[in-house]
């Protein structure tokens, strides 16, 4: 066993293992990426926009914005593991093109990093995409911030390619790579989300709900909401449907300081309100 | 070209490649023969680098392997058992992607494309994807994607095996234009024929060990009687009872068949006159003979 505990051989040599999966992609490019747009699209609208609209907050921010961030975790998760189990064992197992590689000198190491790298690409691409539906209807409270969650995107492709690697193959446990990448990403997620810029108590409130008059889909949608809970709370529309019997934070969000999620004064998991932590959150 | 010295491979208990010593010379044709599980395979992923061998050294083109294999592969072409193309791209893409991972740039593989379709008779097909080609433009397909990088070497495993005789005359004809080429070949194969037919020199392995080596009509003359006669039909139990011994150098009974190994032919056939009932075959020995001989004719699966 400790025999095969050996540094990876590395080189630069993986591109062209990183290429080649490109080259197959792009053949098919433009009907994965509507793919991956209409997947959060139909999230969104269907769950965020009409489940969401019947349901009261969830720890203290709209269903909607605790779904956009559920949905970046789970697609970016997805697309790493799915590439891995599924497209990188077929090549493994099935087509044998690894053993062809490794014909050229290519060594194990450099096939998986460049499986791993294109793993990392796919989850890049589905995050950007669903951050791309986040951004098209409005559903941030900070652009800038958001943009926090793409190098979280990217470990989590890290993490989950290497995790899918050595489920894909179980020899593949031996290999130093996939285990230090799945490790490695994985408490980098954890530190990225710990080391993002946190909840700021005494900045000025009402940023969101700036934000939100200028979003027309956002506004509609919280007015809808506002009509239903009226309806079914059969009540005063100022005191919705409240789970904890206190006051709905809905329009009070203190701070523009916040990606996907922000504002949420009851989500105490690393530190107080962050995209990161959220998205790390929904994995751990 | 080829050194290789007193080479091991053990996985578990089972030695599976024992002490094999190997030169092969540059420019020349080598075969590996050897039954199902003889260790052809596991050498030569051996010699690829692809392997660690327990004890023994390798040098390839003068490189040293498994320690730097990277280097000695970028000088062998390989032409794997089963083949291995990539089925997301076409015949021209297989060739392109391939060269990239020899580090060729984009246009040095393009250019060397033409005359590699040309060579594997492909020209047409160049965008045809490789579900729609048959098993011997696989195969020649995947012998011109070995030689993508002009290699000095090549390492065919049985690059014949599936194949029709037309396919397996147009691979034949391909390998003898890479040794006319200066091309140095290692190739291994169940067809004895293709070994006679392709090889300067063969070694026959046997349980992970040489059991012989040499040129294919020098190991027929050195191990073996020069004819053969295949003699079966009623009555052989009798026709060997009385007649055989004398005639026959060496004789061997399978199933229905006998093969008398013999100098003189002549004499064989005469004995042969006193049972009209028995048919024969009278051939000259070869290669198959020997490779029976030495390695005996029980199934190894």
């Amino acid at each position: 066993m400790i025999k095969h505990l050996r540094l990876p051989h590395l080189s630069w040599r993986f591109i062209p293992v990183w290429q080649r999966n490109y080259l197959v992609w792009k053949k098919l490019a433009i009907p994965s990426i509507l793919g991956n747009l209409a997947d959060p699209m139909l999230y969104m609208l269907g769950l965020g926009y009409g489940l969401g609209s019947l349901l009261p907050d969830v720890a203290g921010m709209p269903y909607l914005t605790f779904l956009a961030a559920g949905t970046v975790a789970y697609s970016t998760m997805n697309a790493a593991t799915f590439e891995v189990l599924y497209s990188s064992f077929s090549r493994m197992h099935v087509q044998r093109t690894w053993d062809a590689i490794m014909n050229a000198p290519l060594t194990l190491d450099d096939v998986m990093l460049g499986e791993l790298t294109w793993a990392v690409a796919k989850s890049l691409l589905s995050g950007v995409a669903i951050l791309a539906v986040i951004w098209g209807l409005g559903l941030y409270g900070n652009f800038w911030m958001t943009l926090w969650i793409i190098p979280v995107v990217a470990l989590v492709g890290f993490c989950f390619g290497g995790l899918g690697l050595v489920m894909a193959d179980g020899a593949l446990v031996r290999r130093v790579l996939p285990c230090v990448a799945a490790a490695a990403a994985g408490a980098g997620c954890v530190g990225l989300a710990a080391a993002h810029p946190r909840h700021r108590p005494g900045a000025p409130a009402g940023g969101r709900q700036r934000a939100r008059r200028h979003r027309p889909a956002c506004r509609r949608a919280a007015d809808l909401r506002q009509h239903r809970l009226h309806h079914r709370a059969g009540a005063d529309p100022a005191a919705p449907f409240n789970v904890g019997g206190a006051p709905s934070p809905r329009f009070s969000y203190p701070s523009k300081h916040h990606g996907i999620g922000a504002g949420r004064p009851s989500y105490k998991w690393c530190g107080e309100s962050d995209p990161g932590g959220l998205l790390v959150g929904v994995i751990a | 070209m080829l050194k290789v010295r007193g080479l091991t491979k053990k996985y578990g208990d089972t030695e599976v490649v024992r002490g094999l010593d190997l030169h092969v010379r540059r420019g020349e044709c080598f075969g590996l023969l050897g039954p199902n599980g003889a260790g052809k395979t596991t050498t030569l992923r051996l010699l690829l680098g692809l392997i660690e061998p327990d004890a023994g050294s390798i040098e390839l083109a003068g490189i040293a392997v498994p320690q730097h294999a990277r280097e000695a592969r970028m000088k062998v072409g390989v032409v794997p058992q089963m083949d291995n193309l990539d089925p997301d791209f076409s015949v021209r893409e297989n060739l392109l992607a391939y060269g990239r991972y020899f580090g060729m740039s984009k246009a040095a593989v393009a250019a060397r494309v033409p005359e590699l379709l040309e060579f594997a008779g492909l020209a047409s097909k160049a965008d045809a994807q490789i579900a729609q080609l048959s098993g011997g433009m696989k195969r020649r397909l995947t012998l011109a994607r070995a030689l993508v990088h002009d290699p000095d070497i090549l390492f065919l495993d049985e690059p014949t095996t599936g194949l029709d005789p037309q396919a397996r005359h147009l691979i034949w004809q391909g390998l003898r234009r890479l040794i006319a080429d200066g091309k140095t070949i290692v190739l291994t194969t169940h067809f004895m024929e293709e070994a006679e037919r392709l090889t300067d020199r063969l070694a026959i392995l046997d349980h992970g060990r040489l059991v012989t080596e040499g040129a294919p009509h020098a190991l027929i003359a050195s191990h073996i009687e020069p004819a053969v006669v295949e003699v079966y039909g009623e009555g052989l139990d009798a026709w060997i009872r009385d007649y055989a011994s004398p005639v026959c150098q060496r004789a061997e009974t399978v199933g229905e068949t006998l093969f008398c190994y013999t100098d003189n032919a002549e004499r064989v056939i005469d004995a042969l006159k006193q049972a009209p009932a028995l048919r024969y075959l009278h051939r000259p020995s070869n290669l198959e003979d020997v490779f029976l001989k030495l390695t005996g004719r029980d199934l190894r699966d």
